[in-house]
């Protein structure tokens, strides 16, 4: 099992590397409709839904951290804010084991929200210069629509397997 | 052995809180950091993006490759038309070329006549778009060259059009340019014909924001949009764009630059101009802006 995880760590890994790659190609059509959304934040969440102890606080940081510093946002915060969410969403995971997807997904949405106003509120309160507040609406809104689709690639990254749902958390299967 | 488990459980979460708490804090600090001595994190990011961008460009051309495969696909149903309308395109700018010939040489024929000085005219180097920046609240872009090549922050970059934005950090072979949709670029204007001076601030979206405008009622959609030198950020008369409205009256301003195909820019390189700082202790105000901006006709 730990293997496993190991490999479904590089996997993450691997896969958030595409991801960002794929976001700074100039000119990406997509970037230039919408706000882009934060893949990978969702991508984070759906995970942790799904398998609460494959991805460790260190890998999740230094993914964000250095997304923080390519994507030239201001350095440290939205990291920060993508921890202290996941950690949580990691606690309330027992709630969600075995809920439908529609349950889940609206409290994904509901953490995106806070996350995202959080976000907001503390630029404002540092007096950074940012977006309107229907730019963070739409950017929101966005995040939580993908989410289907990065529950679905979560599945290339966890596997579909439920045996091991709770790893490590119960002890049972090894 | 269940409570083994139970306390290896323990034990675990409470490493990891002590160690979320230690990310986060350093988080933390890291973003204080920023903000406090906000240019030189900018630099310490710049020299990491000019260390990591150029040599990951090999993870990056194959999504150019795949993307470019895409929009040309999408390019070559309408490509009889835009062959058609290029032919004709052609022949009217022949016609200009030629008139433009012409005149250049009247022109300088002239110039001589009445024996003037010039500015030294503007330069400029070109540079190819490197990576966009991923976020959706930053509106930036690196090119390929850097202090290498001589370049400096505050150049003008242009995309041979209209003005793209400028270069607010230089690597050693990459500089970033902030583009002037990003909310954080304000540029001074002028708008012709009438001659308005107001402030092209960008807010996210394609079309910047048109503000502090002093009699609005002098302007019409469609006037077009320079940069008016003031400030001393941009030289005097490049294009930006074109006035427009949004549904709600605002007045914006269609960018000339064709944002969505951003692929070589040029930087401008100014020249710089001894400045008069204490204005009113020398001559009258009028002439000192005439010494200070920079004239690139």
């Amino acid at each position: 099992m730990t293997s496993n995880f190991w490999f479904q760590r590089f996997f993450y890994f691997i896969f958030s590397l595409l991801l960002v790659v794929w976001l700074i190609v100039p000119q990406n059509p997509l970037k230039q409709t919408i706000p882009t959304p934060d893949f990978l934040f969702c991508l984070t969440l759906a995970i942790i839904f799904r398998r609460p102890n494959v991805l460790p606080i260190v890998l999740i940081g230094l993914v964000f951290l250095s997304t923080d510093i390519l994507f030239n946002r201001p350095i440290g915060l939205w990291t920060a804010i993508v921890l202290v969410t996941t950690e949580f969403a990691r606690t309330q995971f027992w709630r969600y084991n075995d809920a439908n997807f529609i349950t889940t997904w609206l409290f994904v949405s509901l953490l995106i929200v806070i996350s995202t106003f959080t976000h907001m509120i503390v630029l404002n309160i540092f007096l950074i210069s940012q977006a309107e507040f229907w730019h963070y609406l739409i950017w929101a809104m966005l995040t939580i629509l993908i989410y289907p689709i990065m529950f679905c690639i979560s599945f290339l990254i966890v596997g579909f397997d439920r045996r091991n749902y709770y790893g490590k958390f119960v002890g049972t299967s090894e | 052995m269940v409570r083994n488990t139970n306390d290896e459980v323990n034990n675990a979460s409470r490493v990891r809180r002590v160690l979320l708490v230690i990310f986060v804090v350093f988080c933390l600090i890291l973003f204080l950091l920023w903000r406090i001595d906000n240019s030189r994190a900018e630099n310490i990011r710049l020299a990491i993006l000019d260390k990591v961008v150029p040599n990951v460009s090999f993870l990056i051309s194959p999504f150019t490759v795949l993307q470019n495969i895409f929009l040309d696909f999408r390019s070559y149903s309408e490509i009889f038309e835009i062959n058609q309308d290029l032919t004709k395109e052609i022949q009217k700018l022949k016609h200009w070329q030629e008139q433009a010939i012409q005149w250049e040489a009247k022109y300088a024929q002239l110039l001589d006549l009445n024996n003037v000085k010039l500015n030294p005219k503007l330069s400029y180097f070109t540079g190819m778009v490197l990576a966009d920046s991923g976020s959706g609240f930053r509106q930036n872009i690196l090119i390929n060259v850097g202090s290498k090549d001589g370049i400096k922050n505050g150049w003008a970059t242009t995309d041979g059009l209209g003005l793209v934005g400028r270069i607010t950090g230089v690597g050693k072979e990459t500089s970033l340019v902030m583009l002037l949709t990003d909310t954080s670029s304000k540029v001074a204007v002028s708008i012709q014909p009438s001659g308005e001076k107001a402030i092209v601030q960008g807010d996210n979206t394609r079309f910047p924001k048109l503000e502090l405008i002093e009699k609005g009622d002098l302007i019409k959609a469609g006037d077009r949009v320079f940069t008016s030198g003031d400030g001393l950020v941009f030289p005097r008369g490049l294009l930006i764009g074109s006035v427009v409205r949004d549904s709600n009256g605002v007045k914006r301003v269609n960018l000339a630059a064709d944002y969505k195909r951003l692929t070589f820019l040029k930087v401008m390189r100014m020249v710089s101009v001894e400045s008069i700082i204490e204005s009113d202790a020398l001559v009258g105000e009028g002439s000192i802006q005439e010494k200070e901006i920079f004239d690139d006709e």
